[in-house]
């Protein structure tokens, strides 16, 4: 068996990576990308635990918790292809609208 | 001395009417005149009518021979009402009937003036003010006329506001009386505390409550009262150092010059300190003295400066303020030696009423006469050509420098023998004896000086030659003065028991001192300025810096007007504006200007980055979770 | 009395209903402010009596007259209907319903017996305002009327902490809440709290006064205002910053702030007059002769505190309506000719006499009342104050005296500079006073004449205010 240890490390590089993803990318696609990677890190701490403890219900959680990512990758899409519509790009530098 | 109760008492109706009418006749008048332009001819005569019953009513009042007074509550302490004493009736008697005297004579000096309604209007309420200062009961009452008659003369110089002028001597006259008014209401304010211990409930400046509990109060407070006071007195009476507004407020007709200036509002601060004499004999010797030598020194002072005057009004106001001192110096000269000398002094305050009133009414018909001309270097000859006018002018000269048998005589010289007789016991009254005695000298220099010039020798000017006495209604006024001003010494015994009597004998040799010093001054002006054995312009010349000092009326005019209104005043007021404009109120803007600029910076955090916002949000919730961790709540 | 919410009611009513009269708001509103007068003047026998309701938290609508409110209340009707009576009817309507409405607040800080009811009307004052300057006012209006309305707020706010401190004070020693005004200073707190409490009153009372240093507000207000929002503003305005310290302030029983609040005085007085001196616009001019007369009331206040001279305190509550009336008729007469002649620069002036000789007369008189001629109100009330004064503080009573004297000088001048001296024929031919302007300033004039000879109606009820306090 893979120790939980080594496998929450995992679940928290990705938790990472995702996060910084959200808080610098400059891109739109690139944007959903660690949103993916942040979901998928909860995801994989769920299971992890899940297995530890042998509680199937857990698992059953990450299962719903994955369609919803899928659902909301494709509204981010949608939302990309309206952006494109208006601003010819997907570059999220183009939101400043309600700055100072 | 008694009091009223009721307000419908005769004496009491008869003494508020002899104030009261004038004062009414105020509004009528200007009313009147401002909506109908044929009433205008009649103001002057509606007027004078009410002057002349307030003349009869003071005459009235005379005859019931009583003294009394009443008074009626008005706000807080104070009280209004009448004060109806030998005092008060003699200075009524005066004003109503020389102003009576004025005001017929201005009815024709005011000629065709189309503001002459305005004119008459203000000088009836100067007449009633000047009556109800002399009546008055209360001393806050009193302050209410003094400043009414103030107000008065502050419209009257400036009656002819078109004239900057005239509208700048206003200015002066109001400022500089005003602060010897202030100094008056602080000498109100220590009689009133000084009292209010004595009397508890009462009116502490009531004047009967004054006269009668004065020597109960401490004499230093009793001084410093009677010097403040007589910092009002010098100001409307223009002693020295406030005696610089009246030869400016001659810019004025001369009939205001006549009734304010010389005759009665001046005179206010010479009642206003034998009023409450009793506050000036029971206090501190210090007040005393600074009366005496107040009004001595001013006698001297105004005498120098005019010599030097070639304006005829000018003369004649530098003469008022002169012989104003010699009233002063009369009340101080009692004051130091404990003794009731007030009807010495308001015996000249008449004589002098009459003899001034009589010699600015002789100058307004020479103005008259000669357009407007009043610099003397340009009359002469006027003798032959307006004899009526230029002898009742020579008797108020003799009147003025105290030639017996006039009146002047009876008044003036009784005033330096009465130095004289107090400096035997006080050595200290000696100098104030001699600046009399000079200054009986420099009236007689001053005053021949003006006669000579004005009357002998050739005219001078188109205007000089021909003029001529003016119609009878100026020139009855006239007549009747110097009738007055040569009789008036039979009532001088009379008059002193009326008031209060102080007898003193002196030997002959020093009665006659001033006599001696008259005839010296009339030969030296003729030397002068009658014949032309010597000329006054090379002495002129040759006394050279003494000249320049008193021409520039010691330098004292300039001081106030240049140097205290002009440059440090002025100034002052431009650095507290300025000051205030942009400091004070600069540092309520720069408040707000600090509060903008933070504000400029803090919002930058607004970047409208969405990134930015969850940035935040992240490292909030990291800082909130580690000091949880550390205050032991999670 | 449930007569005395009439009092509030009314002028409500009138503001709504001049919101929507259109051509005839002025009329209209003529109309109601005489039937304010008159009911007010009717209310005389109404004074001393209370209307009380429940508390919640010991905040209620308490509301009173009392001998030193109604003569402020007669003021605020006075010159409401003066400066109604004196305004361009051209005007749009809600401007007097504006009035009313600040008419209504005046009446309500006046009345207030509670001290949070109190707060409530002080700061509804600033609404109508705010918008009577910045809508209607001169070059720098908005400046202006946000300049007014932080200052002033910014001292309020202060003054509700000072208001909630007494109020928990008073709930720590007595166990319920009260904002009576007669109970709630029985809980002074000391130390700190107390010098804390004392500035929040300080603040906003002296600021709305206005006195040295917190007084930049008004020269500019007092300018850029429309003429008779100028005569509302300095004539009622500041009375609530003087009703504020004579009812409340008055409680600080401290001598020290007695000399604080004199010295203060003092200086405004002096300071106000020197700048006077130095105006070039008129109406400016009139502004720090507004806030000089506002100086002494800070000197009375703060003579009593030192002394208790009652004199004195009476002569400053004689001297707010004295002046309440006396500014009114200056401000009046500067937008005479400012209308008449376009300009309100004195050196373009001179010589009106000429052309506006009823103006003379007026501007004369009114001049004459505020530097505090004798048979005018204005000297009632500073002699009273001299007077009364010189007991506590004897020779600093001649700074007060050169103040005095200063006043007399800018005024004179002014008069010369202005009324008197040669015709300015770069003028043209300007007409006098309209009658809409000549009236009400008459009346005003007419009555501070009254009050000058006869002040008794208006002083004895000041001294029984004090002989009950």
């Amino acid at each position: 068996m893979i120790p939980l240890i080594y496998v929450l490390t995992v679940s928290l590089m990705m938790f990472t990576v995702g996060l910084y993803g959200i808080l610098t990318v400059k891109g739109g696609i690139r944007l959903l990308i660690s949103i993916e990677i942040l979901v998928n890190s909860a995801n994989l701490n769920i299971v992890a635990w899940a297995v530890n403890i042998a509680d199937s219900s857990g698992i059953m959680f990450v299962l719903l918790s994955i369609a919803i990512a899928a659902a909301e990758a494709a509204i981010g899409f949608a939302i990309f292809v309206a952006l494109y519509r208006q601003t010819k790009g997907i570059g999220l530098k183009s939101l400043m609208d309600l700055r100072w | 001395m008694y009091q009223v109760e009721e307000f419908l008492n005769p004496g009491v109706l008869a003494a508020v009417l002899i104030f009261l009418i004038p004062i009414i006749l105020f509004p009528i008048i200007l009313l009147l005149g401002k909506k109908f332009e044929k009433f205008r001819r009649y103001s002057g005569i509606l007027a004078t009518s009410g002057i002349f019953i307030s003349f009869l009513l003071s005459y009235y009042l005379y005859s019931l021979n009583e003294s009394f007074y009443y008074q009626n509550g008005w706000f807080y302490n104070f009280t209004w009402g009448v004060f109806v004493d030998p005092l008060s009736i003699a200075m009524a008697m005066m004003v109503s009937g020389v102003s009576f005297l004025i005001h017929m004579f201005a009815i024709g000096y005011m000629g065709k003036d189309p503001n002459r309604h305005v004119y008459f209007a203000e000088t009836s309420l100067f007449t009633g003010g000047m009556l109800g200062l002399v009546l008055s009961s209360n001393m806050v009452m009193f302050f209410l006329f003094w400043e009414l008659v103030g107000l008065c003369s502050y419209l009257l110089i400036g009656f002819w506001w078109f004239k900057p002028n005239a509208a700048s001597a206003a200015k002066k006259a109001f400022i500089v009386t005003r602060v010897g008014d202030v100094l008056l209401i602080l000498g109100l304010a220590v009689l009133y505390w000084s009292l209010l211990p004595v009397i508890k409930t009462g009116d502490p400046l009531s004047i009967y409550n004054i006269l009668k509990y004065a020597n109960i109060v401490p004499k230093d407070q009793l001084a410093l009262a009677g010097a403040l006071v007589l910092g009002g007195a010098a100001g409307k009476s223009a002693q020295f150092p406030l005696h610089v507004w009246i030869p400016d407020a001659m810019e004025g007709p001369t009939t205001v010059s006549a009734l304010i200036h010389a005759a009665t509002m001046v005179t206010a601060g010479i009642y206003l300190v034998a009023r409450i004499y009793p506050v000036y004999l029971y206090a501190a010797p210090w007040a005393g003295y600074l009366v005496l030598y107040v009004g001595a020194f001013t006698a001297f002072l105004a005498g120098t400066m005019g010599l030097v005057m070639n304006d005829i009004k000018r003369i004649l106001a530098y003469s008022t303020i002169s012989q104003l001192g010699y009233m002063l110096s009369a009340l101080g000269l009692g004051i130091v030696a404990s003794q009731y000398t007030i009807s010495i002094s308001i015996y000249h305050l008449i004589v002098h009423a009459f003899l001034k009133a009589l010699l600015f009414l002789t100058a307004g018909a020479i103005l008259y006469s000669l357009l407007d001309i009043r610099d003397i270097r340009k009359m002469g000859g006027l003798w032959k050509r307006m004899p009526i006018t230029i002898t009742a002018m020579l008797i108020g000269a003799l009147t003025l420098v105290g030639f017996p048998p006039t009146a002047g005589y009876f008044s003036k010289d009784e005033i330096i023998s009465l130095s004289y007789y107090f400096s035997e016991q006080n050595p200290g009254i000696y100098y104030a004896w001699i600046l009399l005695l000079i200054g009986a000298f420099l009236t007689t220099l001053y005053t021949f000086r003006m006669f000579f010039i004005v009357a002998l020798g050739k005219p001078k000017s188109y205007a000089a030659e021909n003029a001529k006495d003016p119609p009878w209604v100026m020139l009855a006024p006239i007549v009747i003065l110097s009738i007055l001003s040569l009789i008036y010494g039979i009532f001088q015994e009379g008059f002193y028991k009326y008031i209060g009597n102080f007898e003193f004998t002196l030997p002959l040799y020093i009665e006659i001192l001033p006599f001696i010093l008259v005839l010296f001054g009339i030969y030296i002006a003729w030397l002068f300025y009658g014949s032309s054995r010597f000329s006054a312009q090379n002495f002129a010349r040759k006394s050279g810096f003494a000249y320049r000092i008193v021409k520039a009326k010691y330098y004292l005019d300039y001081l106030y007007t240049n140097i205290i209104a002009d440059r440090l005043i002025v100034y002052l007021s431009y650095v507290v504006a300025l000051f205030d404009r942009y400091i004070v109120d600069g540092f309520v803007n720069g408040i707000g200007k600090s509060f903008n600029y933070l504000a400029s910076i803090t919002r930058r955090l607004q970047t409208g980055i969405v990134q930015n916002y969850a940035t935040f949000v992240i490292i909030g919730l990291i800082v909130f979770l580690i000091l949880g961790k550390i205050m032991g709540v999670i | 009395m449930d007569y005395l919410l009439l009092l509030l009611v009314l002028p409500i009513l009138f503001s709504i209903f001049t919101l929507v009269s259109g051509r005839y708001s002025k009329i209209l509103s003529l109309v109601f402010s005489s039937i304010m007068l008159l009911t007010v003047l009717l209310f005389y026998e109404f004074i001393n009596t209370n209307f009380t309701t429940d508390k919640f938290f010991g905040i209620g609508f308490d509301v009173g007259l009392n001998y030193l409110s109604y003569p402020l209340i007669l003021l605020v009707t006075i010159v409401v209907f003066a400066a109604i009576f004196y305004q361009d009817p051209k005007i749009e309507s809600s401007y007097f319903s504006y009035i009313f409405f600040l008419q209504f607040s005046l009446f309500g800080v006046f009345m207030s017996q509670n001290l949070f009811l109190f707060y409530i009307f002080w700061e509804l004052v600033l609404i109508p305002s705010y918008f009577m300057i910045g809508r209607w006012g001169g070059p720098r209006k908005d400046y202006t009327a946000l300049k007014f309305l932080i200052y002033t707020h910014v001292g309020s706010v202060i003054m509700l902490v000072s208001i909630f401190v007494l109020a928990f004070n008073y709930y720590s020693l007595n166990g319920t809440f009260n904002f009576d005004y007669n109970q709630i200073f029985s809980a002074m707190p000391s130390g700190a709290l107390y010098y804390l409490v004392l500035t929040g009153f300080f603040l906003a009372f002296f600021i709305k006064l206005p006195t040295f240093p917190l007084h930049t507000w008004a020269p500019d207000v007092y300018v850029e205002s429309p003429t008779t929002s100028s005569m509302i503003f300095s004539g009622l305005l500041s009375k609530m910053g003087a009703y504020g310290i004579f009812a409340i302030f008055i409680n600080f029983k401290d001598s020290s702030v007695g000399w604080l609040i004199l010295s203060l005085g003092i200086i405004s007085l002096i300071y106000a007059s020197f700048s006077a001196l130095a105006q070039k616009d008129l109406k400016r001019m009139v502004a720090y002769a507004s806030i000089g007369h506002m100086g002494f009331i800070s000197i009375a206040a703060g003579v009593y505190l030192i002394s208790s001279s009652e004199l004195a305190l009476v002569g400053g509550m004689f001297m707010m309506f004295a002046h309440g009336l006396i500014i009114p008729i200056l401000f009046g007469t500067v937008g005479s000719i400012e209308r008449s002649t376009g300009t309100r620069a004195i050196r373009d002036l001179g010589g009106l006499t000429k052309m506006m000789p009823n103006l003379a007369f007026l501007m004369t008189g009114g001049f004459l009342a505020s530097l505090g001629l004798p048979g005018l109100a204005g000297f009632i009330a500073e002699f009273s104050v001299v007077v009364g004064s010189w007991q506590a503080i004897t020779y600093v009573s001649f700074l007060i005296v050169f103040g005095l004297v200063l006043s007399a000088s800018y005024h004179i001048w002014a008069l010369q500079r202005t009324i008197f001296g040669p015709y300015n024929n770069y003028l043209g031919k300007i007409g006098d006073m309209i009658p809409r302007e000549f009236w009400p300033v008459l009346i005003l004039f007419l009555l501070v004449l009254l009050f000058g000879i006869y002040p008794y109606p208006i002083y004895h009820m000041f001294q029984a205010y004090m002989g009950g306090v």
